[in-house]
């Protein structure tokens, strides 16, 4: 393998921080092709399916040359996968190939609008799935853009029987090359495909696999869908550049028996497993002592907890309960990150206690500014989500003047470095507007902007994320747009004129994300039987469920032209959160 | 032991709905399907494992959409209760 009788644990460390992630994959199937690579558990916590390392190359490379024939290099493929290992194959083929993956949800009923824009939008001709897939997905497509997809049943593609060699690591491929388009920001009507290039992916699994020091005996269990960056990159992607066995499963598995998720850990000796904050309140909500015995979560080194907000109280009593079973304090990793810079941004360092700041919570939210707290009831607990990973360069900026912000300033966070994607697909106002921003009187340097608010802390110098810039809502590490919410809304009533309706988010007092509707109806309606309102409010409830996959938690009816608009007519939605969290409005109902 | 009448069983469904969702209980009707509240795959499957370890019983992975009313569920939860007690 080039060119050497032997590759050093240094040589190969090198080698797989700068190959394309398929090429990292060629050279460990040639250096260890019988180890295995991913188990895939059942929601019943026992294996149901396993690959190694050489198994999964030579699947990714009949994949790649069945492509090849058919399509020429560029094109893009969209990915209909349930949770298996059969996707990652599909995926790596692409890559391969030189053709552009797009993971897609699997088109259900209630996401077929996003998966035809996504399809459109993205102009993919072909799909790769399994034939039970394609037995139903066509379906959901009828008299839509998608119905003339070519369809590519997965099993009719033949594995290849050569083994790997030093040209299949890709070593002179463009690193510009776009890999893949993860189509997880924009809103329904407005879908942006982040293009991530070759080198993005190769940058960001190099800085997780540095900032947390994990190797190839660093194992991983893992449980976020693949068509997630977080499920993609660091749960499918992440153990190929490291040589390590990953345990992957579904999100209901964990969901419905977290024990499922701990007992991995312990069984496969797993020294990295995460997600979202939710999961790790979820497993102290379902603990039964007795069911815990024989789990050993002394190998367990790095817990990321990301893409959502991360809370002390998960942290304290997540800890606190399973200390007793091997867990250690520093073992959470709290991070931040986002589709458009790959995924992680920052997190850590390891091995030391996650970061804390109280801050005066009033002073934070009015007027953005960080203060010790005035009195205990004020007192807001921030959690530091990690030092900037190298090599990103993070500044903090004031969003109006552009100017940038010291240390300890609350702006909103702007990137720099070769993690930072190449912006969004077919869509060159947003991505001049999104990442080509400049920071004024600085020298002519681009930078991403997040729309997420935070600081740099003078002392400890983590992050820390303080909310959204725009009116975004964050539910289980998805991010949903409030005029898609409200159009829903709008559309399901029947009776309601357009801009009639404001979507917010806000945590209630356990820091919990909720989401209320503010909606403007006629006075007539105060008049009707109560169960009018009963069940306008049930079909309400269930457009936004069967749509967006979100609760309403609660629905609030205010007199006509009770919403504040700007001169131009845009929904002030910040306005009207204002106005529902301190109870200043007129409730219409009976 | 737990107490497993309906009623009981009904206020506790009542009281995860209204934690995890949010949504206050006087909204919450009997009859309505738990769709209308949003108890979509993940959380449903959380409600399962909820009322698996409160009344120690096994349930399927699809037991809210078969019985998808609270009225309907704590029935059967119930009744399942009831026989796993003997």
């Amino acid at each position: 393998m080039f060119q050497k009788s032997h590759l050093t644990a240094f040589d190969i460390f090198s080698i797989t921080g700068a190959l394309p992630v398929q090429g990292s994959l060629a050279l460990r199937a040639w250096l260890h092709p019988r180890k295995k690579l991913f188990t895939f558990l059942n929601d019943q916590g026992e294996e149901s399916d396993d690959v190694t390392y050489l198994d999964l190359w030579q699947r990714a490379r009949g994949i790649a040359d069945h492509l090849a024939a058919r399509y020429p290099a560029g094109e893009r493929i969209i990915l209909f996968f349930p949770q298996g290992l059969d996707f990652i194959a599909a995926f790596l083929g692409c890559l391969m190939s030189g053709h552009i993956a797009v993971p897609s949800p699997l088109p259900s009923r209630r996401r077929v609008d996003r998966c035809v824009k996504m399809i459109s939008d993205s102009d993919a001709r072909c799909a790769l799935a399994p034939t039970k897939v394609i037995d139903t997905a066509p379906l959901c497509f009828q008299d839509t853009l998608a119905a003339d997809l070519d369809w590519i049943p997965i099993e009719d593609i033949p594995s290849a029987s050569r083994l790997p060699g030093t040209s299949d690591c890709g070593r002179d491929e463009d690193p510009e090359r776009i890999a893949f388009l993860q189509y997880t920001s924009g809103s329904t009507a407005d879908p942006r495909g982040v293009m991530v290039t070759q080198r993005n992916i190769t940058i960001n699994l190099r800085l997780m696999r540095d900032s947390w020091e994990l190797d190839a005996d660093s194992n991983m269990v893992f449980w976020q869908p693949h068509h997630h960056d977080m499920g993609l990159i660091m749960g499918q992607l992440l153990p190929i550049l490291l040589g390590n066995h990953s345990v992957l499963m579904g999100p209901n598995t964990v969901v419905r028996q977290p024990l499922v998720w701990l007992r991995a850990i312990s069984d496969y000796r797993a020294a990295m497993a995460g997600g979202p904050n939710f999961i790790f309140d979820v497993a102290v909500e379902r603990y039964v002592e007795e069911k815990m015995t024989g789990i050993d979560l002394s190998c367990w080194k790095v817990a990321p907890n990301g893409a959502d907000v991360v809370r002390a109280t998960t942290i304290d009593r997540f800890t606190n309960l399973f200390a007793k079973h091997g867990f250690r304090p520093e073992t959470f990793v709290p991070c931040y990150g986002l589709a458009e810079a790959t995924l992680v941004v920052s997190g850590g360092p390891t091995r030391r206690l996650p970061r804390r700041t109280s801050v005066d919570a009033e002073e934070l939210r009015i007027r953005r500014r960080v203060l010790p707290p005035e009195s205990a009831q004020q007192a807001r607990e921030l959690v530091g989500c990690g030092e900037p990973a190298y090599p990103f360069e993070i500044a903090i900026v004031e969003p109006e003047t552009l100017n940038r912000l010291a240390a300890g300033k609350v702006g909103e966070i702007w990137l720099a470095g070769p993690s930072v994607t190449a912006g969004y697909w077919k869509n060159p106002a947003a991505t001049e507007r999104t990442f080509h921003a400049r920071i004024s009187g600085e020298a002519e340097k681009n930078y991403l902007r997040t729309g997420d608010l935070g600081f740099i802390h003078g002392t400890d110098l983590q992050l820390y994320i303080c909310g959204r810039l725009k009116d975004m809502i964050v539910w289980d590490g998805r991010s949903l747009h409030p005029e898609d919410i409200e159009h829903s809304i709008i559309e399901s009533a029947g009776i309601l004129k357009n801009q009639s309706c404001a979507v917010f988010g806000y945590h209630d007092e356990l820091q919990r994300q909720r989401i209320v509707s503010m909606i403007e109806i006629d006075r007539s309606l105060k008049r009707r039987p109560a169960e009018e309102l009963r069940d306008l409010k049930n079909r309400i409830r269930l457009s936004v469920t069967e749509e967006h996959g979100v609760p309403l938690s609660e629905i609030v009816f205010i007199p006509p032209n009770s919403l504040r608009k700007t001169t131009s007519g845009k929904i002030q939605r910040g306005v009207m959160r204002q106005l529902f969290l301190s109870q200043e409005f007129e409730v219409l109902e009976p | 032991m737990h107490d497993v009448s309906e009623i009981t069983i009904q206020g506790r469904i009542m009281r995860f709905i209204s934690d995890e969702l949010g949504i206050s209980a006087r909204e919450i009707d009997l009859d309505a399907n738990l769709g209308v509240y949003g108890l979509e795959s993940v959380a449903a499957s959380k409600l399962i494992g909820t009322l698996e370890k409160e009344y120690g019983l096994e349930l399927s992975p699809v037991f809210v959409f078969e019985f998808p009313t609270i009225a309907a569920l704590s029935g059967e939860i119930h009744r399942l209760a009831v026989v796993h007690a003997q």
